[in-house]
This record gives structure tokens, C-alpha cells and sequence, in this order.
């Protein structure tokens, strides 16, 4: 272990204190687990918040503003935004207030959502239902590939994706009473939708896992400064 | 009452404890399992080889603290093999409680190969409202970070002064540990069609193996399990190197004793079956 500063072991010992903290809820909620938690999410927000005034408010807005208040002189498109920012985040603040002036921060609202589904309908349509639909058109029969394959492309598993594709569509289709062939398919289906969650929870053990050995890493370095 | 019937009703701490024994037992055993590497991390070491020295990658480290087991030894395995081979490195951080994570690695790792800040890497750190963020670096990164990280003009970088937009760079590859991968696929991938790579937890794994299946992606490298294939894929010999394949011999061995419980919990569940 290499030599560590003083201040270095009473920030480690610190973290190592908030992370016992955190692990004795596994035995049942305390005082110390609520303080950690406390702490957690208090920094996290502190963090944030200082993060957008030094990162964003104050270099896109902030400073423009003072430079046309100041009388530095600011481009015209630079004011425009500088002065309809201000505006739209009043109307936005106008909530607090409440009654008939809060009615305006809909303007505000239209504007974000207004945007955001210009921006995003044809970018999620383009990767969610075009990108989608073309990685399904496959080939299962074309030679020369290999019949199946562990990964990647093989005729049986680019038959299954089609098969575990449409039976899984037809579980969620419900203008049709699950029944007969259709009620088949549909089971087929929850056969598909089964798997994929085993596979999602082997995962999910796998990522809490790698994490509890991480932080069991960090109690064993921690206890080596003094060990 | 029956040993499965006390099982059904077992505490469940009795079972972390045992999951906890599993995973500091055998820190004091290393085994040293194979590790074998995935086609979907594979390709994005190859694709990195296939680089010239002085050809820039666009580079997305998002994550915090929380995530570090997983993500930290993907991202040092990568940037690593970049800058042995000169390559150089464009970075953002778009999660707000990654951009002080992202600049620890991206310094530390810069350290070890002697990469000079401005000339073999950069880092323009973080804005919020990541979509915006990410369609306005299609057109020209000056549009969202006119400064560095550390408030530095980007024009006035001497690796920025030739670089506009993602189509100078060969490929993004983002290491997420949000929902952020998905503005990636989307606004990069989606609108600009530049090549991406993930690496992301392996919770959200799963998720992402249908755009590596349809192409939107070209390499996925999911957990602490992609982390450690990475590593061996680098080959640097050393236990700071390899964090996430030792790792994976502790992992072994707690999945070992989760699939005993899993296994029975079943046979209790089917062995007092209609019993009350």
C-alpha cells in the first residue's frame, strides 16, 4: 500500500464510515442509514446545482447579461436570446406565485415540449421503428451462412429473432382474443418475453454483484492504512 | 415445519450474509478463471488497432462514483490502448455527476503514457439537456463548448484547431451508465451516422443488445465481465491493469451461491406446493 496523506485516510475513513452506514440497512433501517442517505442525496444536489451555475447559467446567460447591462456592447441575436430567456424563465417562475399569472408559465412549458418533440419525433422514429424494422428483415436461409452460431449472424438465429419478434408483438396485441393459432403464437410469445427477463435478471445480479465487490475492494484498501 | 417449508420463510438477511461471506472469501483465494472474449468487445478492440496514430476518437466516459466497479476499469482499459497508440482523444461528459469522474480518469490515464493536454487529448467537460447538446456537436463542437473543461478557448487548442464536428473523428464510443446512451444512439448515431461503441452496466446490457443485432451500434461491452475482457484484450501485465479480471473471480463465486439459492428456492417453492 503506498504511502497515503493525512487528509487522504480521514476522507477514506469518512467514506468508509458513510458506507457501513449504507450497508446496515441490510440488517434494518437505522439513524446511520437515514444520515448517509441524507448526505447522499444533499451532496449530489449541491453538486449539480453549482454545476449548471458555473457550467451553464453563468457563461450562457449570466455573462451576456452583464455585458448588455454593462453597456459592453452584445450581437443582436445575443440579446434576443439573452432578453427572451428572461422572459420565458419568468413566466416559468410565475408558478410560485400562483392565481392567473401562473397561467403563463404554460408559455414556457409549450416552448420546451414544443421543441423537444420537433427535435426528437423523427430521431426516435428513425432509431426505434426504422433502424428496428430493418434489423429484422433477415436472411435465414441465405448461404453461406453458418446453420447456428453461439454469437453473431447464423440462419437459426436470425429465424428465432423473427419468430421471437412476432410471437412477442402478438402477446401484446390485444384486439384479438388470445385463442387458437393466434393464442399459440402469443404464448410462443411469453416463452420469448420470459427468457429475455432471465437474461435482464442475470444481468441485474451480475451489475448489483460487481458493485458489492467494489465497495468491499474499497473497505479492504481502506482497512490496509491502518493495517 | 419441514427443512423446504423453513426455507420459504427464510430471513432474508441470513441470505446477504451469505452472498457478503461469498464475496470476501475469495479475495484471499484468486483463482485466476479463463476469461472469453465476446465478439461485441472484440470488434471494438479491433477497430481500435485498425487506427493510425493521430486519428482522434470521440470519447463519452458517463458515470459516477456509483458505477465504478463496472465502468472505471472499461474506460482506463480503452483509453489506454489509445494512447499507446497515439491516438488521440476528444472527450465530453454529459451526466451531471460524472464530469469531475470523467477528468480523474482522463488525467490519470493521460499521466501514465506522458499525453500532453490540448495536443493528445482534450476534454470540454459538461452541459446539461444532453440531446441538444450531443445535435449541436454534429455541427461544430464550438456550438456547445466555446471553452474547455477547465475554461480554456477551444480554438485556442492546438488538436481542436483542425477538428469540427464528429465527422472528423473516426468513431464515438461512450461509457454510460444512464439513459444517456440512448441520446447517443439517437441524436450521434441516428442523425449523423457516425460508428458509436457502448459500454455500459450490466443492467442496462440487455437493453442495448437489439441495436448491436441492427447495426446501430458496432460494439457492446456490458459489466464488469466486458470490462475484464477489454483488459485482457489490452494484455498489460499487472494488477492495476487487470482490476476487473480479478474482479470476475469474485463474481464467479457469489454467482455460484446466488444460483444455489435460486435453485433452492425453487424445490422448496415445488415441494410445498398446496401445503399452507
Amino acid at each position: 500500500m503506498p504511502e497515503i496523506s493525512l487528509v487522504t485516510a480521514v476522507w477514506t475513513t469518512l467514506a468508509a464510515f458513510l458506507s457501513l452506514c449504507i450497508f446496515s440497512f441490510l440488517y434494518k433501517d437505522n439513524p446511520f442509514y437515514k444520515i448517509a442517505e441524507h448526505i447522499v442525496v444533499g451532496v449530489s444536489n449541491g453538486y449539480w446545482v453549482i454545476l449548471l451555475f458555473r457550467d451553464t447559467f453563468k457563461p450562457l446567460w449570466l455573462d451576456p447579461a452583464w455585458s448588455l447591462v454593462s453597456g459592453k456592447g452584445l450581437s443582436a441575436e445575443l440579446t434576443i436570446f439573452v432578453l427572451v430567456s428572461l422572459v420565458f424563465s419568468v413566466f416559468m417562475l410565475l408558478r410560485l406565485i400562483g392565481g392567473k399569472a401562473a397561467l403563463l408559465s404554460r408559455w414556457s412549458m409549450a416552448a420546451i415540449l414544443g421543441i423537444s418533440a420537433g427535435v426528437l419525433i423523427p430521431l426516435s422514429v428513425q432509431t426505434y421503428m426504422y433502424e428496428q424494422l430493418k434489423g429484422n428483415v433477415l436472411s435465414f436461409g441465405a448461404f453461406p451462412l453458418p446453420f447456428f452460431s453461439v454469437a453473431g449472424q447464423a440462419a437459426f438465429n436470425n429465424l428465432l429473432i423473427i419468430i421471437g419478434s412476432l410471437s412477442g408483438l402478438a402477446y401484446f396485441f390485444f384486439s384479438k382474443e388470445h385463442k387458437g393459432y393466434f393464442g399459440a403464437t402469443a404464448q410462443v410469445g411469453i416463452w420469448f418475453l420470459m427468457i429475455g427477463f432471465g437474461a435482464t435478471f442475470g444481468y441485474t445480479v451480475m451489475a448489483r454483484l460487481s458493485l458489492l465487490i467494489g465497495r468491499i475492494e474499497f473497505m479492504k484498501e481502506w482497512l490496509q492504512i491502518f493495517f | 415445519m419441514g427443512f423446504f417449508e423453513k426455507m420459504r420463510q427464510i430471513d432474508r438477511r441470513w441470505i446477504f450474509l451469505a452472498v457478503g461471506v461469498a464475496i470476501i472469501l475469495p479475495f484471499f483465494f484468486y483463482i485466476g478463471l479463463p476469461i472469453k472474449v465476446t465478439p461485441e468487445v472484440k470488434v471494438l478492440y479491433d477497430s481500435v488497432e485498425r487506427l493510425k496514430p493521430g486519428d482522434v476518437v470521440f470519447f463519452a466516459p458517463e458515470y459516477d462514483p456509483g458505477t465504478i466497479p463496472e465502468l472505471q476499469p472499461m474506460c482506463h482499459a480503452f483509453l489506454r490502448q489509445c494512447f499507446s497508440k497515439g491516438i488521440k482523444i476528444v472527450a465530453v461528459c454529459l451526466f451531471q455527476l460524472g464530469p469531475a469522474q470523467a477528468e480523474q480518469d482522463l488525467t490519470l490515464i493521460a499521466k501514465e503514457y506522458n499525453q500532453k493536454y490540448g495536443v493528445d487529448y482534450v476534454y470540454l467537460g459538461y452541459k446539461p439537456y444532453p440531446e441538444t447538446v450531443i445535435l449541436n456537436m454534429g455541427e461544430d463542437f464550438r456550438k456547445s463548448f466555446p471553452k474547455d473543461y477547465y475554461g480554456n478557448l477551444v480554438d485556442t487548442l492546438p488538436m481542436m484547431r483542425n477538428l469540427k464536428n464528429y465527422s472528423d473523428t473516426k468513431m464515438i464510443i461512450s461509457i454510460n451508465a444512464t439513459s444517456g446512451a440512448d441520446y447517443w444512439i439517437r441524436s450521434a448515431h441516428g442523425r449523423y451516422n457516425i460508428p458509436l461503441g457502448l459500454g455500459v452496466t450490466a443492467v442496462m446490457a440487455t437493453d442495448y443488445y437489439t441495436y448491436l443485432q441492427s447495426g446501430q451500434l458496432f460494439a457492446l461491452v456490458g459489466g464488469m465481465k466486458g470490462a475484464a475482457e477489454m483488459e485482457q484484450l489490452v494484455g498489460l501485465e499487472g494488477k492495476k491493469y487487470n482490476r476487473a479480471t480479478a474482479r470476475m473471480d469474485i463474481q464467479n463465486f457469489a454467482h455460484l451461491v446466488i444460483i444455489f439459492f435460486v435453485i433452492l428456492g425453487n424445490v422448496a417453492y415445488f415441494a410445498t406446493w398446496g401445503k399452507k
